[in-house]
Order: C-alpha cells, then structure tokens, then sequence
C-alpha cells in the first residue's frame, strides 16, 4: 500500500513539474499548440512599396507574395529573432548582419553547436534581383531558399512543426502574421507564410546609392583619377591588359547571375574539385566547380572572398584573378590573367570601394526591431 | 399518300440532307484562329548536334581541338512573311528574343497571339535594333529578354548581341588539356546587327506550332576558313568578330 501511494505521489508531482514548465503565456508545452482565433485582431492591409533606386530594374515579386507592409515588418522580426534556431540562440542575422553588407565576415560561419557551415555566407544585398539562390543556385525562390537554413543541421538544426509551434504560441507572433496574411486562426501559421515574410523583408535589403551610383547616375561628383582608371580596367573590354572583371561581375548588380568556374582551384580532373558547387545541384559534371558569381556591392565589407572565404583581402583577389588561375577542366574561359601594375592595383581597389553603400546598411527599415 | 405527308416527308429529307452535310470534313479541322510558333535553335557541329563543354571538336591550325562553353545571341524584330496573291505580308511575332543555347546545343522559346496563316519566310535582325540597344536591362522587367543584365555591357551602354565562348587545346601532347580560350563578344553597336530572312513552309492554325532552325557552328565561327581560333587565346576585337554577325545569319537554316 505504501508503495502504491509512493508511486502515486510521484506521478502527481511529475506532473505538477511539467506543467509549470509551459511558456510563459501559460500554453502547452513545445510542440503542441492551442488553435487561436484570430478575427478579432487587426488585418488591414498596405501595400509596401520598395525602396527601387531610378536607375534599378523594377523590383522583381512574385505575384503570390506581394509586399505589404506589415508583411515586410514580420519578416524583419523573423529575420533578427532567434525563435528559428532549435536553441533560440541565432537568427538569420547572425551571419547577414547590416554592418558587414548583410554577411558575417567569416570564411565559415558558425551555426548553434559552433559546427562551421561548409560556404561563406552571402551577401543579401539586392537579393531580390537574383534568378537563384545560394552558392550553388539550388532554390530557384527566395521563398524556397528561406525554408533552409532553419533545419540545416549546421545552421539553425531545427525542425518546421516546432518553429510553427513556437510561432502559433507567440501572441506577438499570432498579430504579426494576421495582420500580414489575414489568417483567422493560428493554426494557419507555417513554414510557408514565414518563409514569405522572410522574403518580403529580404526584397527589402537595396543597396543603390553607393559613390558609383552618384556618380554614374545621379551626376552628383566625380571619380578620382585612381578609381577613373579603377573603372577603366573594371570595364573597359578585355585584352591581354584589361582585367575586364565587369564580364561576370557586370553592372547594376555588380553579378550575372550565372554559375561560373573562377580558376580557384586546381585539378586535372572534373571530379577532383573539393566542393563540386553547381555540379552537385545539376548532375552535370562539366558544372563541377562552379559557383554564383556574387555581387561586388559593398565588398569592401564583405570581406574574405570566394565561397570559401579563402582570400582575406582584395589584393589577394586580384593576384588571384591576374595570374590566370589554377587549371581545371571547367574553368571559365574568360579567366586568362592580365598584367597587373602597383598602380593598377590601387585604381582597381580604389573603384571598388566606390561600390560601398553604407545608408542601406543603416537604414533603420532594415536594422533589428529587438 | 397526303401532300401534307409528302411535303413533311421532303422537309425531314432535307434536313438529313443538310444535317449530313453539316458534318463534313470542314469541321474537322481545327478552327481557324490565333496559335502559338515554337521557335527552336538547334547549333550543329561536325555533322551532329552541338554539344556544349563536353565534346572536343578538331579545330584547324596549331590546335589538338576545342570546346565549346557558351554560345548566345539576340534576334530582333522577328517577323513571318505570308504570300497572298503575289504579294508578301509580314506578321510580327517577337520584337526581341534572347537564345542561350544548353548543353545540348538547344533554345527555344514560344511566341504567342500568331494568326493563322501559311508562312513562307522568317524576317529577323541577328543583334538588335538601334531603338533598342539605345535602351538598358533598367527599362525592362528582369524576366523581359533585354533585362538581362549579362547581356549588357554597362560602361558602353550597348548589348552584346551574342556571346561566343570556349576553350583550345594548343598543346601538342595527345592529350586533352584546354589551356587556353577564345571569348568573342559581339555587339557594341546596332551596326552590328544584320538582317536575315529564312525560307520556310509553315502553316498556322492555331495551336502550337513547331519552326525548327538549325545553326551552323561551323558557318558562324567561319572554322573552315579563318585561322584565328586555334591561336587567339582572348578575342574582343578582330576580323573574325566583325565577321560574325554576317556569318550568323547565314548560318542559320530551316531544320531538315
């Protein structure tokens, strides 16, 4: 009989344990949700218009997810709320913060155990304007590409039915969505509608308004003699004494959007590439060793450079891009080296940084709302 | 028999008659009205269809060989050619269509709202208009073919009207190794455009209809004559890029 008691007490005592355990709000505990009504929240919804600089291509959307502005305000929370990571221990900011041009200068970035991610981590500046995403261009929206980082195991390691439970939990959450989506319960909260918000916010990150693009199209000032020649090595069509780097890297975007063998590593062989990039995406494997051609906006903040983030500074870049590259049976056949003057160099550095935007970056639209 | 029998007689003889004659062979055809054209380029090289990257093609001159990465172009005003009592009428089907051929050596693209009619020849520009290479990617939707900032060549504000690309083997050793390239881009300027008109038989109604062009790499790149290729390792210039847009068009054939 004692014994009998004994386990009884236990079990209430267990029980009282967990259920003061539950959030704060007094909801079940992770992984189960309560099915909210929403109606009675505010749902009234505005247009967001983007910030297109005059001189951009009109703001690509996809009709399924047109902008609003409580849309684009979710996302920014999402965007910097660590609620995404199975630890609640980082965001999608954590490795594409504003003051580095939304990267996180790191060769490698580190996800919640500290594992490193097995690319650098991009740039999102004018993310809008790509046709694909990541290095190797496997989402073919930036709706899908939100979707990743969240279960990635390195990255955020967690799983969509807890992050859609967290979030159905959230009173503040619950409001977000409904007066982005105009959903009426919660339950109607997944993966789906935060990746869209993700993405509406993400459509959001402009950079137009760098010394180059006052100079080139608001006529406002004029280059330097140093970064004038930059340009012209930048861009002036290519022979053996221009780099012509503006090939791949070409204007407004400073990219163009096409997966390209860049010299940077070296094999004999089309499977002897150490990461196979847009390879192992096609099948093909005369894409072994490719990857995006990423912008050059704000690369003076974006530093180091390649997907692997082996070069640490724009001088190592441009030794790289005049010596040809390393052979390899992919390699694009635009990279053929160039000579490359001490002067040269500083006018090419000097045009570069001109592609710095820094009021994007401070933007107070675009910074964390916590 | 009645003559009111008679005459309901006759009146159900000739409708069987001209019910019958309702169904004939007019309607089985499809109903004439607008249709789509798919207009499909298929590159060919060395009496086969082009391959992109992989395939090493004998090259003239010092070279072992060479691949081929990249070839692209622009075509403008696009128009079918009808014959109609002795006289041609055109139908415009595109202003401008951009083809990046892949790894097979294949583009296509469809174009819609063609009426029906029975096509004889193609009219086409290989490049652009001037009107249009005096625009840029910022004046078109990124999906629209001139919103390609790739194919626009900002510090000249002028398209590229066709990229040519590939790698040579120059190296006398028997074995495959492409240590060098030739990169020709053309454009720069609407002279460079060049019209063209392709013979074909195309009859349009409705539907989707299929026009199959062949490219003749051979032709284009003038490989048979020209000894640049196996020795230039970078091309942006030179008798052979000026020869290019003139050789596109002859280049280009109705497929057998």
């Amino acid at each position: 009989m004692r014994t009998w008691l004994h386990y009884i007490s236990l079990g209430l005592l267990f029980s009282l344990v967990f259920t003061a355990c539950g959030p704060d709000d007094g909801l079940p505990a992770r992984g189960a949700t309560i099915d909210f009504p929403l109606l009675d929240l505010p749902y009234a919804p505005e247009s967001y218009t983007y910030k297109v600089p005059a001189h951009f291509q009109e703001l690509p959307q996809p009709d399924s997810n047109l902008a609003t502005v409580a849309g684009v305000e979710l996302g920014r929370r999402l965007f910097y709320d660590p609620i995404l990571s199975r630890d609640s221990s980082i965001s999608c900011a954590s490795c594409h913060f504003p003051e580095a041009g939304f990267t996180d200068q790191l060769a490698f970035s580190p996800g919640i155990i500290g594992e490193k991610t097995l690319r650098s981590s991009m740039s999102l500046i004018n993310i809008a304007y790509q046709s694909s995403y990541f290095w190797d261009g496997r989402s073919a929206t930036l709706e899908e590409q939100s979707l990743h980082p969240i279960e990635d195991p390195i990255e955020m390691d967690a799983t969509w039915p807890e992050i859609e439970a967290r979030l159905r939990n959230s009173s503040n959450y619950r409001a977000g969505f409904r007066a982005a989506f105009g959903i009426e319960n919660s339950g109607e909260i997944d993966r789906y509608l935060a990746a869209k918000a993700l993405s509406q916010f993400e459509r959001s990150l402009i950079s137009g308004n760098s010394r180059y693009d006052q100079i080139r199209f608001n006529l406002n000032g004029f280059f330097t003699p140093l970064e004038e020649d930059g340009f012209d090595l930048f861009t002036t069509e290519p022979s053996q004494d221009h780099p012509g780097c503006a090939h791949c890297h070409n204007a407004l975007m400073f990219s163009d959007n096409r997966f390209l063998n860049n010299g940077i590593d070296s094999t004999e062989t089309l499977d002897g590439f150490t990461d196979l990039g847009r390879g192992a995406i096609s099948g093909n494997p005369f894409d072994n060793g490719k990857f995006r051609s990423p912008t050059l906006r704000n690369i003076e903040l974006t530093a180091p450079y390649m997907h692997d983030g082996r070069f640490a500074t724009l001088d190592e870049v441009l030794d790289h891009y005049a010596s040809g590259g390393h052979y390899s049976p992919t390699k694009d056949p635009q990279i053929t080296g160039f000579p490359l003057s001490p002067y040269d160099r500083e006018a090419m550095k000097a045009f570069l940084l001109t592609l710095t935007d820094t009021t994007s970056l401070k933007d107070p639209a675009l910074s964390n709302p916590f | 028999m009645t003559l009111t029998l008679r005459r309901s007689l006759f009146v159900v003889f000739l409708s069987l008659i001209l019910g019958a004659s309702s169904c004939g062979d007019d309607d089985l055809e499809p109903t004439l009205g607008i249709g789509s054209i798919e207009l499909s380029i298929q590159g060919e090289l060395a009496g086969d269809d082009l391959t992109l990257e992989s395939r090493t093609y004998d090259a003239s001159g010092a070279a072992e060989g060479f691949r081929m990465s990249r070839l692209s172009f622009f075509l403008s005003d696009l128009r079918l050619v009808e014959l109609r009592d002795g006289q041609s009428f055109e139908t415009p089907v595109a202003d401008v269509a951009y083809f990046n051929l892949g790894p097979s050596g294949l583009d296509s693209e469809v174009f819609d709202t063609i009426p029906s009619g029975d096509y004889t020849s193609l009219r086409f520009n290989f490049g652009l208009t001037e009107e249009q290479d005096m625009t840029s990617p910022a004046d078109y939707a990124t999906t629209h073919p001139l919103g390609e900032p790739a194919e626009y060549w900002a510090n000249w504000e002028s398209y590229i009207f066709a990229k040519i690309e590939g790698k040579t083997d120059t190296l006398p050793d028997n074995q495959e190794r492409f240590d060098a390239s030739f990169v020709f881009h053309i454009g720069v300027s609407a002279e460079n455009a060049r019209p063209g008109e392709i013979p074909i038989n195309l009859p349009v109604r409705g539907g989707i209809n299929e026009l199959k062009l062949n490219l003749d790499v051979a032709e284009l790149m003038q490989l048979n004559t020209a000894n640049e290729l196996p020795l230039t390792k970078f091309i942006h210039g030179g008798p052979l890029t000026e020869q290019i847009p003139t050789s596109a068009v002859a280049a280009l054939s109705t497929a057998e």
